[in-house]
């Protein structure tokens, strides 16, 4: 078991954003999170890697319980995400920005621009790297993003709708590229995503929230069949064969 | 490719000529003033010097994203440090650099702990509650610190003018090596992420809080360092040197020259130049209309050139999105 979240709940004031979730990661595994929006899923994310303490339960990370720890301890021990809006670090240079990152294990700077410059190359953005990240476009941050994220080398990365706001063909692209983040890299995935193409095509398990609960599990094939995800979140007269098959 | 020798670049590149030019013209000059031996030329230097120094201080801290408006609460401790050390306990001078220091080591942590806690206006207002109050405490505690009306450093400590000014050369120098060092290091990098986003630099294994202190514990020591050397060439120090008109030329400086470049306090000390210049020729009734005059080069330079006089000599592009 990599990742274990054990009755997670968060609650925001009187609002309870994680209503004790429980989920299981195996190493190895692509997890799907879906759910409308204000389900939680972003709020579970942000729990995982220390940016809110969970009001109640408790996540494991291979056995070791990360309450209490924060962000770049979690970083050290194997876990990290992209945001939600590729917000990087805009008036620095690509290369710096996934130099960044490579400081999280390689201690003298040139074993840590040797790596920066390895992530570069492999999200497809050699050439680039002098460049300031205002001076890139909505892909090639995503990309950077990632850069940065696989740099600090993790076991398990977060991606938050890391798709939305790509055209279809970059959609394609990024597709293979966490493919290949999955395949060569061996990088356990956990995907909060809207754009159900990605979902449904990359994972071998999914969760779905709704008001902060955990209203269905399993394989792509039989949540999209699940009388009440299809309620909640995809719409009475959705199709999921058409989906999978695009 | 490119065939050209690299001393050829500077043709291509109209504004590195005219950088070099200036640098070159500004070495001989800096280098020929001791030799004129005149005392006013050697102040405004000497000051020149001090304020270049602290605008790389302040640098240091702006990489953080610390937008300290209060600088001369380090500045005027390193002061304080030195002289209360001499006089009071007859301590060595490096004593009193060390008790400068110290001082500015305590108020950095402090300062930097609470600006991981507080952010924008908060810390804003924190930092000129603390300010203020090191001001008071200058004035109100006689028996240490003479009052308003100061303490002089011992005699014996009076050095030649000549020897301050290669000393403040040796400062200002120095501290523009620890500039680039810093910025190109490890601590650098982790520096300037935590400017731009301190979620995704912690989400990336930056400890945040560790490097906001650090950063504010150097630039507060750098200040604090120019301090102990200006209690020598003040001699007779008073509490003015936690006023804010301190804090606001290391400011006007650093921004004026350009923040977040090693050549910024170089060239924002031209404003030092001018305002030691000016008041030294008007007549002295005119003195406080110099203020009306940073005034006006401050909103000038906001309008005009926001990224400040360094962004002159950088490409067009080097600051925003080169698309090629």
């Amino acid at each position: 078991m990599l990742l274990k979240i054990e009755n997670a709940t968060t609650r925001f004031g009187g609002l309870v954003a994680n209503d004790h979730i429980n989920m299981e990661i195996e190493k190895g595994d692509i997890v799907g999170l879906i759910g409308p929006n204000g389900a939680g899923k972003s709020t579970i994310f942000k729990s995982i890697v220390g940016f809110n303490p969970l009001s109640e339960g408790r996540i494991f990370f291979k056995g070791q319980s990360l309450s209490g720890k924060m962000t770049h301890k979690i970083c050290r021990l194997g876990i990290t995400c992209t945001f939600q809006h590729a917000q990087l670090f805009t008036n620095i240079s690509l290369e710096e920005s996934v130099l960044m990152g490579a400081y999280c294990r390689k201690k003298t700077k040139a074993q840590a621009r040797a790596l920066a410059l390895e992530m570069i190359n492999f999200t497809g953005l050699a050439g680039r790297e002098k460049l300031k990240i205002s001076g890139l476009n909505m892909f090639e941050r995503k990309k950077a993003e990632l850069a940065a994220a696989l740099a600090t080398g993790p076991e398990l990365l977060l991606l938050d709708e890391l798709f939305a706001g790509l055209v279809p063909t970059e959609i394609q692209r990024m597709l293979d590229l966490i493919r290949r983040v999955h395949g060569e890299l061996g990088i356990t995935l956990f995907i909060v995503e809207h754009v159900l193409r990605v979902i449904m095509s990359l994972c071998t398990k999914i969760y779905v929230l709704e008001y902060g609960h955990v209203i269905a599990q399993g394989t792509p094939e039989s949540v999209t069949q699940n009388p009440l995800v299809i309620k909640a979140y995809l719409g009475e007269d959705y199709d999921a064969s058409r989906d999978i098959q695009s | 490719m490119n065939l050209q020798p690299k001393a050829l670049a500077f043709v291509r590149e109209p504004r590195k000529l005219i950088g070099a030019i200036l640098l070159l013209s500004a070495v001989i000059l800096i280098l020929y003033i001791p030799v004129t031996k005149n005392r006013r030329l050697m102040t405004i230097g000497i000051m020149a010097f001090m304020y270049i120094a602290l605008g790389e201080s302040w640098n240091i801290g702006a990489m953080t994203g610390l937008f300290s408006i209060a600088h001369s609460a380090f500045f005027g401790l390193g002061v304080y440090g030195i002289t209360i050390t001499l006089t009071r306990f007859q301590g060595p001078v490096i004593a009193g650099i060390l008790a400068g220091l110290i001082l500015n080591i305590i108020l950095a942590v402090i300062i930097g702990g609470i600006s991981s806690k507080l952010s924008g206006l908060y810390f804003t207002m924190a930092l000129i509650g603390l300010s203020a109050t090191i001001y008071s405490l200058s004035v109100q505690w006689v028996s240490l610190t003479g009052g308003s009306s100061g303490i002089s450093m011992p005699r014996a400590y009076l050095l030649p003018k000549r020897t301050l000014y290669f000393i403040a050369l040796g400062i200002a120098v120095l501290s523009m090596i620890f500039y680039v060092f810093l910025r190109r290091s490890k601590a650098g990098t982790c520096f300037v992420t935590t400017r731009e986003n301190p979620s995704l630099a912690a989400a990336l294994g930056s400890n945040v809080p560790f490097w906001r202190i650090l950063s504010t514990v150097l630039s507060a020591s750098m200040a604090g360092l120019c301090g102990s050397f200006y209690a020598f060439h003040l001699m007779s120090n008073n509490s003015e040197v936690f006023s804010g008109a301190y804090s606001l030329k290391i400011m006007m400086v650093s921004i004026v020259g350009g923040i977040n470049s090693v050549w910024g306090p170089v060239l924002g000390c031209l404003l030092i130049i001018m305002d030691e210049y000016i008041r030294g020729s008007m007549p002295s009734g005119l003195a406080p209309l110099s203020v009306v005059i940073y005034a006006l080069i401050l909103i000038l330079m906001a309008l005009v050139k926001p990224a400040g006089l360094a962004s002159f000599f950088e490409k067009p592009g080097d600051r925003h999105a080169a698309k090629n």
